[in-house]
């Protein structure tokens, strides 16, 4: 029951409170991220990070949180996230360094993780939408992100791109529009997450 | 920060950690340095019932999952029980009613679970006052590794309850107004099946830490923020703990009956809400002892104070001894809500092992519906105690009105009370306060496992921070628990 499974692939878990607008902004990229299929990308959704999530990391080369950012940088910032035994810890949400740290001293997973913060602005509000500012910094955040799964899962290669803290100002990339956020979706039926459970 | 009163000073802890959401503590001093009162503040956001207006009815059950990220499904149940009452539903087919429970079992055991190994077991096996870098999970991990892979494994198990019967692992859609919308596969039944032995050996064990921690601090159990107070919550119609439905039952601080069976229903011809002014939450009493003498606890201990006795033979063991601990009077000792909590944990995963055993749960007759009424009111013992959710519903089948009593506010009282007293124990007198002495009082708050959680979650929230100002306003000392990492991608 505690052995890991063989690692393989991405998993990028977005989380927030889509009903308090901006906060909304993990579970929006994990919806539209899911809807492109990329493959040995899994893709999870949630309120915020829990406990077992430390155990789903054992089955991923690579991890990504995606969570909205209420005073960083515009219109996203990058991080790798490294264990920290000391950090805080919420009653039923976990920071992401705090699953890093259950995961590699529980489970002896070694996933290399990063934070994806989207810069929020509205989120003192009950209402499903997010403000215009952050549907714009969603945007650049998703390209930026689809861009880097692909290339690196293309290549079959190690993350090339954030080896320290790197703040975006401005991802310029020709895609299209990514349409307004909407309900939360579980989405993780990838090809990576079925390989985890062979 | 502010005085007050130029006689006296104010402590603030703000925000609370290990608690959900947003949370203050004021802590108001004499010169002298004595606790005159403290208060918890909650950030507690209104803004919902506006929401939920001109909402479909059935989608409320899905929608009021927004609420809270830590209890969606209790919300999803106590709103579909009162979606049940506006679609005529008044008797669910056995299988729908099943499911339910099953999905509520799986929720309480993962809620409680949570909450005791890997939030408060830091404190019950390091000591409250432990230095801080050594009172954590990861210590406990470090020195109980064992431990803290039940609590995930046993947590993971409960969420594999809820993925099952509401479709998914949040925001579930399997409760509907007048039943469900799915069953339970011969598949999905035999995976739990599978752990269900290992579950309740674990269960069981979990209510022995809590237990010989309990009876072997008795000295300090004893004194930390035991206080009397009135006990409410559901109960089934023969007295036996029932988390999903039954009628109100309210006992005094001796164990004498209040109210008894009372349908829920009518809850607001027993209860009234008291607004303070300094407070976004409502205190809510029983009308007939009064603002002042009516105020009541609920959760697990009011639980297990308040059945006559639980339906499942391993946790009616644990209960009878939780009883006789206090012979048979209401326990009124704030942490052994940490004992009753993990009591439900067992009743909770025998009722499981109970329900996967029923072929009800593969049955096809999954929803029923009766005559039209404007009106719904669902109740439900939830993790932190009792949840109530009321609604009106227009002929357009739009949501006109919409109030939500939840666990936490029903124990308002109660929170205040136990920060209160702990803070005249632990911090009263003293010139600085501690990191250690500011953790009693989070310990007090924590052992009823508030929910805050209208507040978001994003990146960049305020660390802990405990100031002490003298009368005259002047900081004397700033104390933080924890220093929150820096937003991502900025530089500390």
């Amino acid at each position: 029951m505690w052995s890991s499974a063989p690692r393989v692939g991405t998993l990028v878990i977005g989380y927030g409170n889509p009903g308090r607008q901006d906060d909304g902004l993990g579970p929006a990229c994990a919806l539209h991220l899911a809807a492109l299929g990329l493959p040995d990308v899994c893709v999870e959704s949630n309120y915020q990070l829990v406990v077992e999530d430390a155990l789903q990391l054992t089955g991923f080369d690579r991890v990504v949180f995606v969570d909205a950012s209420m005073n960083g940088q515009a219109p996203f910032s990058i991080v790798p996230v490294s264990p920290d035994e000391h950090g805080p810890l919420g009653s039923h949400g976990l920071s992401p360094e705090a699953v890093v740290t259950l995961a590699r001293t529980l489970f002896h997973a070694t996933a290399d993780a990063y934070l994806l913060g989207i810069r929020g602005y509205a989120f003192d509000t009950f209402a499903e939408i997010l403000s215009p500012g952050a549907k714009n910094n969603l945007d650049q955040a998703l390209r930026y992100l689809e861009n880097w799964l692909r290339s690196d899962t293309a290549a079959g290669a190690r993350p090339h791109v954030p080896q320290n803290s790197i703040s975006v100002t401005h991802y310029q990339c020709d895609f299209s529009s990514i349409p307004g956020s909407g309900s939360v979706a579980n989405a993780c039926t990838c090809a990576a997450r079925n390989k985890t459970k062979q | 920060m502010s005085v007050e009163n130029p006689k006296t000073r104010i402590v603030e802890i703000e925000p609370l950690t290990r608690v959900e959401g947003h949370g203050k503590v004021t802590v108001h001093l004499d010169h002298d340095h004595n606790v005159v009162e403290a208060r918890l503040h909650i950030v507690e956001f209104r803004g919902f019932e506006r929401f939920i207006r001109g909402r479909l009815l059935w989608e409320v059950p899905v929608i009021v999952q927004r609420l809270c990220g830590i209890c969606p499904v209790s919300h999803h149940l106590a709103a579909a029980k009162a979606m049940d009452a506006i679609v005529g539903a008044d008797v669910l087919p056995p299988t729908a009613e099943k499911m339910r429970r099953l999905m509520h079992y799986g929720q309480i055991m993962q809620s409680h679970v949570l909450h005791f190994f890997h939030l408060s077991s830091p404190d019950l096996l390091f000591g409250f006052g432990a230095p801080v870098k050594k009172r954590n999970v990861f210590s406990v991990i470090k020195e109980f590794p064992e431990l803290a892979r039940q609590g995930v494994m046993l947590r993971k198990y409960g969420q594999e309850v809820i993925e099952y019967t509401a479709g998914k692992k949040i925001h579930g859609t399997g409760a509907i107004p007048g039943g469900i919308n799915k069953n339970l596969s011969i598949r999905e039944r035999d995976a739990l099946l599978g752990n269900i032995e290992r579950m309740i050996r674990w269960a069981g064990g979990a209510v022995g830490v809590a237990k010989d921690y309990t009876l072997s601090h008795l000295p300090q159990v004893e004194q930390f923020a035991n206080f009397k107070s009135n006990h409410l919550s559901l109960v089934r119609d023969d007295g036996a703990l029932d988390l999903y439905h039954g009628n109100l039952r309210a006992i005094d601080a001796s164990g004498n009956i209040i109210f008894d069976q009372v349908d829920y229903t009518r809850f607001n011809d027993y209860l009234m809400e008291e607004v303070r002014p300094w407070s976004y939450m409502k205190f809510p009493f029983i009308k007939s002892r009064g603002n002042l003498d009516g105020w009541y606890r609920v959760g697990p201990l009011s639980r297990l104070n308040n059945v006559s006795y639980i339906d499942t033979p391993l946790a009616e063991k644990e209960y009878r001894t939780f009883r006789e601990f206090s012979r048979r009077k209401p326990n009124h000792m704030t942490l052994a809500y940490h004992w009753a909590r993990m009591i439900e944990v067992l009743h909770c995963v025998e009722k499981i092992h109970e329900l996967l055993l029923d072929t009800d749960l593969q049955g096809t007759d999954l929803r029923v519906t009766g005559a039209r009424r404007e009106e719904g009111i669902g109740v439900i013992e939830a993790p932190r105690g009792s949840l109530f959710h009321h609604y009106k519903v227009d002929e357009h089948d739009q949501v006109t009105y919409c109030n939500l009593i939840v666990s936490t506010t029903h124990n308002n009282s109660g929170l205040n009370r136990a920060v209160t007293d702990v803070a005249r124990k632990y911090v009263g007198g003293k010139k600085r306060i501690t990191e250690g002495l500011l953790n009693h009082v989070e310990v007090a708050v924590r052992a009823y496992d508030p929910c805050l959680s209208c507040a978001t979650h994003a990146l960049g929230q305020m660390p802990l921070v405990v100031e002490l100002f003298d009368a005259q306003g002047h900081l004397l000392h700033t104390n933080s628990q924890y220093v929150d990492r820096p937003a991502a991608g900025l530089k500390p």
